[in-house]
């Protein structure tokens, strides 16, 4: 019965076109140690980050008995793990169901269509578990630390949770997506078909991520009592978000043990996989069709329009990143998709709050710049760019992704490191501006003093500058031109998860230094402040260093390749 | 003109020599066919030539600039079209041979004069706003020729360039290395197909085992053997001779 719908070696294949550390060539043990011990680098950075909580914990730990607020990360956990994974999920469905070039090599293969497809659909359901099990794993984290509350019966709770809930949304997700890319097949302007889909995909995201945060913004305003907040923010999603269902009912769960609800997940779930088995089998492979014969997205005029200007090289390679990147679905997704969600998010929840929350109304009768001193202002900067600038999957893959044109740049008479310059700028700019719009439009609603605010661009400047070159010269020292689509080269192709590996652990010393020396060595803020610019500053010339030594070994390597 | 003096090579990792002792000197004015088997050296010596690889041992010299000491100089001087003409997907086939254009210094009206008249040539007038990820093979082989022969270098090399070309590309750009030569420029191309050979070329060099065997007119050679032998067996016996 199961071998009519499901093909275990076919699954196995798309495991291992996908598999993230597929590039580590050595033994099965050795690779599950080396996969052992990088969890145990993420979980150790993860904790280094929550490190002034780990400090005070009991006092939070005696503030969670308190007001017994124990299942409160384990419900939020529930909510976030729920966007992400519809997210995630809409991202994976649209670029392994369709925009995968591997696709073509299947479907001349006597394969039939039901058991590629739900090999598909459970391949993705595969992914929603890893995804939302490691969004739960640092509020399962938290919440055994921090409070006392754990009980046999909420980890087997969470656990069902992760099992139910990515399978019915990548059941749903499947269905609609789906239908989208049939009727694609049958609209004869394909390229604005195409267009459509990647719109409306961009547009599920921001709405539902806008809708979460426009919900939680309005609940922030009654933040004197969390318990509340987020008893209310449970409360609108039940009554106004019928997308929200599966985190509500899993906080339903949660709290109450109720039957009813488990019943009504598992029941939906069946129902919801059910349907999406038959209908995705029936029109995933005509969809899929209709998208190859689309052409491109970008569809051109005819007549050319003649370029009268010299371009230097570095604005040459420079234009070239952007272009590339925004004509390719799999780079945009990955590299700047991210940026710019977070900033409009960022913007809209900062907007709501400014225009119809308490923000604006408190702000008119308080003088926020008397507190925010220089050093203080020099930490916030360090502590949200740290966030922010450390990991770039474009900036750890920009070497990789120009495969065969590494070649043709060396017959041509261009200096390389003149050039690649282009490409170092155009990912300052992007973690610049991030970083820019996200403190300087607080720092303007909070009528910070001017020379406040220059110093905030001159510490911004400082931390892109010392960030920049770690994932390029990750992406020197481990490039590999042999991709085999771009959504691997941009998402787990070696460098780009060793830049991931190495952001988190310099983001867990940056945070583990600050909260060493301010919480154990009670050093002022100040000294914290200067100290851990100091770090930065010290970052840009080693990674000069580094980065010019690696492109000289790039060169000669590639070279004898 | 290309000198080649005494190079070697070898990759890093293998003791053995993909190249040992080459040299050649090569004129202006000529089409040259580089003739070998697979794996003989043909295309290691050409990204030797057009600066992909670097010679473990010995110089380089095109039109007297040195491909290794004074790289810059000598790229300004050839063009290269590689095996492989999947380069450049993301951009239109305009953008490309604009950023050539740019590489190599020609004057922005010049290139807009000469993409128009390789275009009409290379029959890609109405193809060059589409990326060349869109691009069939042979058309991504015509856009690297036309990148190719936009700024009008004097060395020429290619590295089998027919593959993969429909009959009418494939006189386009047989005509088109034809033209080259006439301008006093040289080509250099490698290939399999000793046909192409055959008919094209002023002078062939067959190469096996990373040796040159033998560099000469096909005249000259033929002379070597009986009447009515043909290019496919005197090279299998050249070639089957020097492994012996």
């Amino acid at each position: 019965m199961l071998s009519n719908f499901f093909d275990i070696q076919l699954f196995k294949i798309f495991l291992k076109e996908s598999k993230p550390i597929k590039w580590i060539k050595s033994s099965k043990i050795r690779r599950t140690l080396l996969t052992l011990l990088v969890i145990v680098l993420i979980v150790a950075a993860i904790y280094s980050i929550f490190a002034p909580i780990i400090v005070y914990k009991d006092d939070i730990k005696n503030t969670f008995s308190f007001f017994d607020l124990g299942n409160i990360f384990l419900t939020l956990g529930f909510y976030v793990s729920y966007i992400l994974c519809v997210i995630t999920v809409i991202g994976y469905t649209y670029v392994y169901c369709y925009l995968d070039k591997n696709i073509n090599n299947y479907m001349p293969l006597p394969i039939k269509p039901r058991i590629f497809s739900t090999t598909k659909l459970i391949f993705n359901y595969y992914n929603a578990i890893c995804i939302a099990a490691l969004v739960m794993l640092p509020f399962l984290l938290m919440y055994f630390t921090l409070t006392n509350s754990f009980s046999l019966i909420s980890l087997l709770i969470v656990i069902l949770y992760l099992i139910i809930m990515p399978a019915t949304i990548v059941a749903l997700v499947s269905i609609i997506e789906s239908t989208i890319m049939f009727f694609v097949n049958k609209i004869k302007n394909k390229a604005l078909a195409k267009g459509i889909v990647v719109s409306i995909f961009v547009v599920i995201v921001a709405i539902l991520y806008l809708y979460f945060v426009f919900v939680i913004s309005f609940n922030g305003g009654d933040s004197k009592n969390i318990l509340n907040a987020i008893a209310q923010i449970r409360g609108i999603f039940d009554k106004i978000s019928p997308l929200l269902f599966y985190a509500n009912w899993g906080s339903a769960l949660l709290n109450s043990h109720s039957i009813i609800n488990m019943l009504y997940m598992i029941g939906s779930m069946i129902i919801a996989i059910a349907i999406s088995i038959f209908y995705f089998g029936k029109i995933y492979f005509p969809g899929v069709i209709g998208f190859n014969e689309g052409g491109s997205i970008f569809k051109r005029k005819d007549k050319v329009k003649l370029n009268t200007k010299k371009v230097s090289i570095t604005k040459w390679f420079f234009i070239n990143e952007f272009k590339s990147i925004y004509r390719t679905p799999a780079y945009l997704i990955n590299v700047l998709s991210g940026n710019a969600l977070i900033v409009i998010i960022y913007l809209a929840m900062l907007g709501y709050q400014y225009y119809f929350g308490p923000l604006g109304k408190e702000l008119a009768n308080v003088n926020v710049d008397q507190y925010l001193t220089i050093p203080i202002i020099i930490l916030i900067v360090i502590g949200v760019g740290t966030f922010f600038t450390l990991f770039n999957a474009g900036a750890a893959s920009t070497i990789s992704r120009e495969a065969h044109n590494i070649k043709c740049y060396f017959i041509m008479p261009i200096d390389f490191k003149k050039a690649f310059i282009g490409k170092i700028i155009f990912y300052f700019i992007i973690e610049f501006l991030t970083l820019f719009i996200f403190l300087m439009i607080p720092m303007i609603i909070l009528k910070l003093a001017l020379i406040k605010m220059i110093i905030a661009i001159f510490v911004m400047i400082i931390l892109c500058l010392a960030t920049i070159l770690i994932p390029i010269s990750i992406n020197l020292l481990f490039y590999d031109f042999d991709w085999e689509n771009e959504t691997a080269v941009v998402k787990r192709s070696k460098s780009v998860v060793i830049s991931l590996i190495a952001s988190f652990i310099i983001m867990a010393i940056i945070y583990g230094i600050g909260a060493l020396l301010f919480l154990l060595f009670n050093l002022k803020v100040d000294i914290v402040a200067y100290i851990l610019l100091g770090f930065y500053i010290l970052l840009i010339f080693v990674t000069v260093i580094l980065y010019q030594k690696l492109i000289n070994r790039f060169m000669k390597s590639v070279r004898d390749m | 003109m290309i000198e080649i003096n005494n190079i070697s090579k070898k990759y890093s990792g293998s003791s053995d020599y993909v190249i040992k002792d080459m040299n050649l000197k090569i004129d202006s004015g000529k089409i040259i066919g580089f003739i070998g088997h697979n794996g003989a050296g043909k295309s290691t010596t050409l990204n030797m030539i057009s600066g992909i690889l670097e010679p473990t041992d010995g110089d380089i010299l095109i039109n007297g600039y040195s491909i290794i000491n004074d790289a810059l100089n000598a790229k300004m001087q050839f063009a290269y079209v590689m095996d492989s003409p999947d380069n450049f997907l993301k951009l239109t086939g305009y953008e490309y041979l604009n950023f050539i254009g740019n590489v190599y210094q020609i004057p922005a009206d010049e290139i807009n004069n000469r993409i128009k008249i390789l275009a009409d040539e290379y029959l890609m007038s109405d193809k060059l706003n589409q990326l060349i990820d869109s691009y069939s093979h042979g058309m991504r082989q015509k856009i690297n020729v036309m990148g190719a022969l936009l700024h009008e270098p004097s060395v020429f090399l290619l590295d089998e360039p027919l593959n993969g070309l429909d009959p009418q590309a494939s006189k386009i750009l047989k005509d088109s290395m034809k033209e080259h030569v006439k301008k006093g420029n040289t080509v250099l191309f490698s290939t399999h197909i000793l046909e192409v050979a055959e008919k094209l070329c002023d002078e062939i060099i067959i190469i096996n085992k990373g040796k040159i065997i033998y560099q000469g007119s096909l005249d000259d050679l033929q002379a070597q053997y009986e009447e009515g032998t043909s290019l496919e067996d005197i090279f299998l016996s050249i070639t089957s001779k020097n492994v012996e």
